[in-house]
């Protein structure tokens, strides 16, 4: 369960506060799947990165909970224990660090973290195995420098994998369809679908209606000049994709 | 001490000029220290030692003997220390590969950017009572030879050895310089032959207290191949030579380098390639990290003559990762090109850690602490690609440990 309550954060740019988000409240039960939609520069990313920790962000009034967890108290990578996952906009490339070591090495530190065992080398590899051939990731890919010499769609590919790889109990999923053809699309939402659970949610960033044609929102969320403009059931995607953002803005103010 | 004093002499000179009277006397011992005293200990005064001030370094006051633990000690290998005494391994010399005492050897006139060369020609008795360990490969040998420098005992420890390298011969020299003495100078002559192939490691790693100086003079005949790799912790002054030659066509080198800085340590690494024969090929790519007060140097030079240097190929690269504000890095890279008809390149960066890259990996749950463990490591061991698999993973191991220990 995410609970964000009047979120107001600023970025610096020079010698100017500039304000992101101003005011925003959500409320992501567990077992939801809920997207933002909106137009560029409206704090899509912004939120995605504040949730997570990414420095460079004055979270200047409201709170962010993650079930019952105050996020603003945790480093990155301890809310990264606690189960918040999110899926680059643009994968970061990791010259010389292997995708099979580096999920590893990440698995076992979260595991660390919340007191638990680490997994064993061949319970880790089976794991692997399985879900990278879900999504057509073979053994070669999995031994390469993580993102480094991996197509866009193979990239967004490796986020899903490590999502699934690590299980988190909140997902963010931020643009994950941009730069997907439509059978590299189905294949990633595929692999989203099979990590909802009635004790996860998810938190879907995207400019378009496609992904969520196979992701099928609970709730979608029309996200205008840093506050939540108004909200729906999926429905409201539909309507955006036909008569775009202007329109749906319009009506709302 | 007759012959030696029209010179000036400072306290460390002379205190070296002691040394001079424990060796086998010869005309040419004496000649060599002469050369050396008409420049003196290198200091940043001169050319080449602006960042690397060795003559303030040596300080005769404070005795370190300690030594560093050898990665390379249970590999496999022909193993010779250079200690008090050279110890020869006993069944190794066979039809491949000689091992043998060189009375002296005459000055081939490059004496790479110091004093140091003619000084170390002057000392260096470490072989027996000859100043020179040969070693002749006549074939291809595939057991590395391991030397190993690590001298207690005494304040200062002079070495030198001459590799030769037969035509179409090939040899694996693993070097492990480990401090022991307050002040060490080793010098490696490597005569490869045509076709011959060299492929070279050293490891370097002593204390704050100790001041190292190694210098390999390379001189390679067409179509042979020198292959080097090395990793450098540092000591009090680690200054790294590589002064290569190029006296033949279609020949090629590598020289890799990485360096892991940490407080109070200082590597040096500075190398200068001839181009003097055409079509040749040279590859070079050091990478560092230097965490809060420690000093990284590197000094590049590629010269390619004119018209013996038609055709050149050659890439240098230095790239370094500043680990805290009072981290140090000093580069300069030098291409002079006279030839025409070349391709060269080079790049050279410092700076800090990659932040997107930090927060990727912290995002995934990594600790921080972790996270710039691993981002150093992948950026510092690119550098081992071409060492063999054994090598590559000792290696890869010293760097992850000292980062950790450092983190």
């Amino acid at each position: 369960m995410l609970v964000i309550d009047n979120l107001r954060v600023n970025v610096q740019n020079e010698d100017r506060t500039e304000p992101i988000l101003q005011g925003l409240s959500l409320f992501i039960p567990a077992g939801e799947v809920h997207a933002i939609m909106g137009p560029n520069g409206s704090g899509k990313s912004t939120l995605a990165h504040v949730l997570t920790g990414r420095e460079g962000y004055e979270v200047e009034h409201g709170t962010a909970t993650l079930n019952e967890r105050d996020l603003f108290l945790l480093d990155p990578e301890e809310r990264a224990a606690r189960g918040l996952f999110l899926s680059f906009q643009y994968p970061v490339e990791v010259p010389g660090v292997p995708v099979m070591t580096f999920v590893r090495t990440a698995m076992n530190a979260q595991r660390k973290t919340r007191g638990e065992e680490e997994i064993s080398a061949l319970e880790f590899l089976k794991k692997a195995r399985k879900i990278g051939s879900f999504l057509g990731l073979d053994d070669d890919q999995l031994k390469r420098p993580v993102n480094v010499g991996f197509s866009g769609g193979e990239k967004k590919r490796l986020e899903v994998f490590q999502m699934l790889m690590l299980e988190p109990s909140f997902a963010i999923l931020d643009e994950t369809d941009s730069g997907l053809d439509i059978d590299a699309l189905r294949v990633v939402a595929d692999g989203v679908n099979q990590l909802r659970h009635n004790d996860r949610g998810m938190l879907v960033i995207t400019h378009y209606q496609r992904l969520l044609d196979y992701l099928k929102p609970d709730k979608v969320h029309v996200l205008v000049d840093g506050k939540i403009l108004t909200s729906g059931g999926p429905e409201l995607a539909l309507r955006l994709e036909a008569e775009g953002y202007d329109g749906v803005i319009a009506e709302a103010v | 001490m007759a012959g030696l004093t029209e010179h000036r002499m400072s306290r460390k000179e002379f205190w070296l000029a002691e040394k001079l009277e424990l060796v086998p006397p010869s005309p040419e011992r004496r000649r060599y220290f002469d050369d050396f005293l008409k420049f003196g200990l290198p200091s940043r005064r001169q050319e080449g030692w602006r960042w690397t001030d060795l003559e303030s370094a040596i300080d005769s006051e404070i005795s370190d003997e300690s030594l560093a633990e050898d990665p390379f000690k249970d590999i496999d290998a022909v193993r010779i220390r250079f200690s008090n005494r050279v110890s020869l391994p006993a069944n190794h010399s066979g039809e491949n590969l000689r091992f043998h005492a060189i009375d002296e050897m005459p000055s081939t006139g490059e004496e790479g950017n110091s004093a140091l060369v003619p000084l170390t020609r002057a000392l260096a008795s470490s072989a027996g009572n000859s100043g020179v360990l040969g070693i002749e490969v006549n074939g291809k040998f595939n057991t590395p030879i391991h030397l190993v420098f690590g001298a207690t005992g005494q304040l200062a420890n002079f070495n030198r050895i001459k590799v030769s390298v037969a035509a179409n011969a090939s040899v694996e020299i693993i070097e492990s310089h480990l401090g022991g003495s307050k002040f060490s100078s080793s010098l490696l002559e490597f005569d490869v032959g045509e076709g011959g192939a060299v492929k070279r490691t050293l490891f370097q790693s002593a204390s704050e207290h100790q001041v190292q100086y190694v210098n390999a003079i390379v001189h390679l005949a067409g179509g042979s191949n020198f292959d080097q790799s090395s990793l450098a912790f540092g000591s009090k002054i680690a200054r790294l030579e590589t002064n290569l030659t190029y006296h033949g066509e279609h020949a090629e080198a590598r020289l890799n380098a990485a360096y892991v800085v940490g407080n109070g340590k200082h590597v040096d690494f500075t190398t200068e390639v001839s181009h003097s024969a055409q079509y040749c090929v040279t590859n070079q790519m050091t990478k560092g990290a230097v965490t809060n007060g420690g000093r990284g140097v590197f000094q590049g030079k590629f010269f390619v003559a004119k018209n013996l240097g038609q055709h050149t190929d050659a890439n240098m690269q230095h790239h370094a990762l500043l680990l805290g504000e009072q981290a140090e890095v000093f580069a300069k890279p030098e291409l002079e090109i006279y030839a025409d008809d070349v391709a060269c390149a080079h790049g050279n960066t410092s700076g800090s850690m990659d932040l997107n890259q930090l927060f990727y990996l912290r995002q995934r749950g990594i600790p921080e602490s972790l996270a710039k463990a691993i981002l150093t490591e992948a950026f510092v061991t690119e550098t081992y690609e071409n060492c063999s698999l054994t090598v590559g993973e000792i290696l890869s191991k010293e760097t992850s440990n000292r980062l950790n220990e450092s983190s």
